[in-house]
């Protein structure tokens, strides 16, 4: 794109200001070997560059040459009508250099839109036409590309004290507006109201192409008595709709290819916390790189998961490697990077690893929201032990 | 956000006069360093004095304090910019659809807003901070060589664990900060564990302690929360006492004594109004009418609600479920002239600066009477 950009803005060049040329004075576009687009005013003979060398601030040098975004197409941008309603031009750095001024944007040209440059030599008490020069950018694909590749939990029955979902793109999203893209649909066809948390900084992961979205805590059912006034988001016994809009932009700030829908029905509430105890290791033979295997009586948070747990061999080192999360949240594997050390090791987890109810290895969930911060934050690890046999 | 209120008020009048063009002035910039601050994004913004701008960046989780030198005095004229995203966006060089406004500050010194700003919707969205000023000139800040100091928070609690997954949790989001008397108050919400924290931490910049876990009773919902973040909040003289006035989302007020903030500390807050259901707080300011204070409190579903403190002192704290979602406690009213305020903050006695979205669905920053 950048060499295409770089030919155009010289093509333009020539078309917009071969026929106001002054002492050879022009402007142009010109693409900067690290890519930045500059705007060049050239040609400038030795008094006029130094006439505009005095200048010192933003405001001294844009009153002289600056650029402009053109929304309407029109060069409104460039001129604007009263200050207040005129348009500010674009930020950056002057820079003279011998013959010529080189105007460098803070922030790198966005695709699609038109830039005009204007050159007016009155302003700084210079002799000379007012020379002006637009550039559109090459137009990005517009071509509806991401979908979301999954959404977790992958079961389609989830209990009645569900807690969390995590959104998984094929790109990187935009941010700023999801929750208005997310709905939470009842079997009778009817908007659950306000189902979610929703925060003002939105919980994306640092890719920005998995986004975490939360049951509001205060909708979530708990104890024996029911939500009096606003009801449980989720009721057991009713199965339920997750739509992401099509409408949601991914970073480019294009649509989605295709809304997505994830249709699940509720069970009863889940109260107990996971217990390593009752998972099933199948642990792999010395020398190999045979993968790790830990089944989970329930499915655990995809999230978690991810991050919660590790081997330890037999030094009390952790073991280097990677792990995948599969069969619907309900086991993970481990590949070590080197072949096993035959010998006792340890799987590791910390206690804050959840269910799909929030209840973590530590404690349920119901129960810390009457229990202090303090003690609830105390993380520990548990770990299970296993033996790699040698061969 | 203005969190100025009582104290910096205080400090506005008593303070800054006694010290005029010294001592406190240098006092306070003493710890900033000339450089470039490594903002990975903007959130909530806040004012010191002395033209301090307190920038939170929930990315980086961190807060940094800018010297903006902008330390000239305030126009009589209010500020009001038609198409503000739009004429950002001009600045920028981008669409306004790229243009996301976190947070309005007004500096108390010289009466301008300051506006953070991400310019890009995806991951990578670039922090910026603008200045607007009386006649509505938007001026882009920039950062690559200014005075300033650097908090970053530390990592969430927790014991040293060995392991190479053993990533301890951080802290994900700031959801706003104020600067009383000479501390940065700073409410977030730890990611995964999902601790609401409030931490105090001393100006000019040393260590940053673990915070305060807070606790509030949730009338709407019949219980006790931990989990939920302090949306907004101001701090506010109560019996000559600090306190914070925090606002949560569905929509408990709650008090907390500033007193009672120690690090480490796990502190219960007193809920003293229940402001009705299905509704996200965006933006709290406080101010004085006809010898009275008032909370200003905008919201994502029910207005701008002007909250009496008349009793707030010895309102009767909320400890039962209030039924429906219905409003109890402190009371207020809608004003309903104010509509589609996304963010306030208070220009003087008499004005606010507000940023509304109109019908045309574009932004635009307003200057408007103090109901």
């Amino acid at each position: 794109m950048r060499g295409a950009l770089a030919g155009a803005a010289l093509a333009v060049a020539c078309v917009a200001s071969c026929s106001t040329w002054h002492r050879a004075a022009g402007l142009r576009f010109v693409t900067e070997p690290g890519g930045a687009v500059v705007v060049e005013l050239g040609g400038l003979d030795s008094s006029t560059a130094t006439a505009l060398a005095s200048r010192r601030s933003f405001s001294e040098w844009s009153d002289v040459l600056s650029v402009h975004v053109d929304f309407d197409g029109d060069g409104s941008g460039a001129t604007g009508g009263s200050p207040a309603d005129a348009l500010p031009p674009m930020v950056g750095d002057y820079r003279v250099e011998a013959d010529a001024v080189r105007f460098t944007p803070r922030f790198p040209l966005a695709p699609g839109l038109r830039y005009v440059a204007v050159y007016r030599p009155k302003a700084a008490g210079l002799e000379g036409p007012r020379l002006e020069l637009a550039f559109t950018t090459p137009d990005i694909s517009r071509e509806p590309t991401t979908v979301v590749e999954h959404v977790y939990p992958s079961s389609d029955t989830l209990p009645e004290n569900h807690l969390r979902f995590y959104v998984q793109f094929s790109s990187p999203m935009s941010r700023g507006r999801s929750y208005e893209r997310i709905r939470l649909i009842d079997d009778r066809g009817e908007e659950v109201e306000l189902p979610f948390l929703e925060l003002d900084e939105e919980l994306w992961d640092p890719g920005g192409i998995r986004f975490t979205l939360l049951i509001d805590p205060g909708r979530v059912k708990r104890g024996v008595r029911p939500l009096e006034e606003i009801g449980p988001a989720l009721e057991a016994g009713r199965c339920y709709e997750l739509v992401i809009d099509r409408a949601w932009r991914d970073a480019r700030g294009v649509e989605l290819a295709r809304e997505h829908r994830k249709r699940f029905c509720v069970g009863p509430p889940d109260r107990e916390s996971p217990d390593p105890g009752t998972w099933e290791i199948t642990a792999p033979a010395a020398e190999s790189r045979t993968p790790l295997l830990v089944r989970f009586p329930e499915p655990l948070d995809h999230g978690l998961l991810q991050r919660m747990l590790w081997v330890i061999d037999a030094d009390g080192r952790a073991v280097d490697g990677t792990s995948t999360v599969g069969d619907g949240e309900t086991s993970w594997t481990f590949t070590p990077a080197a072949p096993w050390n035959a010998g006792p090791h340890e799987l590791a987890a910390r206690t804050t690893l959840e269910d799909h109810a929030g209840n973590s290895i530590g404690r349920p969930f119901e129960v810390d929201v009457f229990e202090t911060v303090r003690e609830r934050v105390h993380v520990t690890t548990v770990t299970v032990p296993f033996r790699v046999a040698s061969r | 956000m203005n969190r100025r209120p009582l104290s910096l008020f205080v400090l506005a009048f008593l303070v800054v006069p006694l010290c005029a063009g010294s001592v406190c002035s240098s006092e306070l910039t003493k710890s900033l360093r000339e450089g470039k601050p490594d903002l990975q994004s903007a959130g909530p913004l806040a004012f010191g004095p002395d033209g301090i701008l307190f920038i939170a960046d929930p990315r980086g989780a961190a807060i940094f304090a800018i010297a903006t030198t902008d330390t000239g005095k305030p126009s009589e004229k209010g500020i009001a910019v038609s198409e503000l995203d739009k004429k950002v966006a001009a600045a920028l060089g981008t669409t306004p659809e790229d243009v996301l406004v976190n947070d309005l500050a007004i500096n108390p010194r010289s009466g301008n807003a300051y506006l953070s700003i991400s310019r890009g919707r995806g991951p990578e969205g670039a922090p910026v901070i603008a200045r607007v000023d009386a006649g509505g000139k938007i001026h882009v800040l920039s950062l690559d060589k200014v005075k300033f100091s650097k908090a970053a928070l530390p990592n969430a609690p927790g014991p040293e664990a060995v392991g190479r997954r053993n990533r301890s949790l951080r802290l994900e989001s700031i959801t706003d900060l104020a600067y009383i008397d000479g501390r940065l108050l700073v409410a977030g919400l730890s990611n995964e564990e999902f601790a609401s924290t409030l931490r105090s931490i001393a100006f000019p910049f040393k260590k940053v302690d673990r915070g305060t876990s807070v606790e509030i009773y949730h009338g709407a919902h019949g219980r006790f929360e931990t989990r939920s973040p302090v949306r907004t909040f101001v701090s506010y003289q109560i019996d000559k006492k600090p306190h914070v006035l925090a606002a949560y989302t569905c929509t408990p007020l709650v008090k907390f004594s500033l007193d009672e903030l120690e690090p480490g500390k796990h502190i219960k807050g007193t809920t003293i109004a229940e402001l009705g259901n299905r509704n996200r707080p965006l933006d709290m300011i406080v101010y004085e009418k006809a010898g009275k204070d008032y909370l200003l409190l905008a919201n994502s579903a029910r207005g701008v609600m002007k909250i009496t403190t008349d009793n707030i002192g010895t309102a009767k704290a909320i400890t039962e479920r209030v039924a429906r979602g219905e409003r109890e406690g402190v009371p207020y009213e809608t004003i309903e002239s104010w509509k589609e305020i996304h963010q306030l903050d208070r220009l003087d006695d008499k004005r606010a600066v507000v940023v509304r979205r109109g019908e045309d669905g574009a932004l635009h920053l307003e200057t408007m009477p103090l109901p």
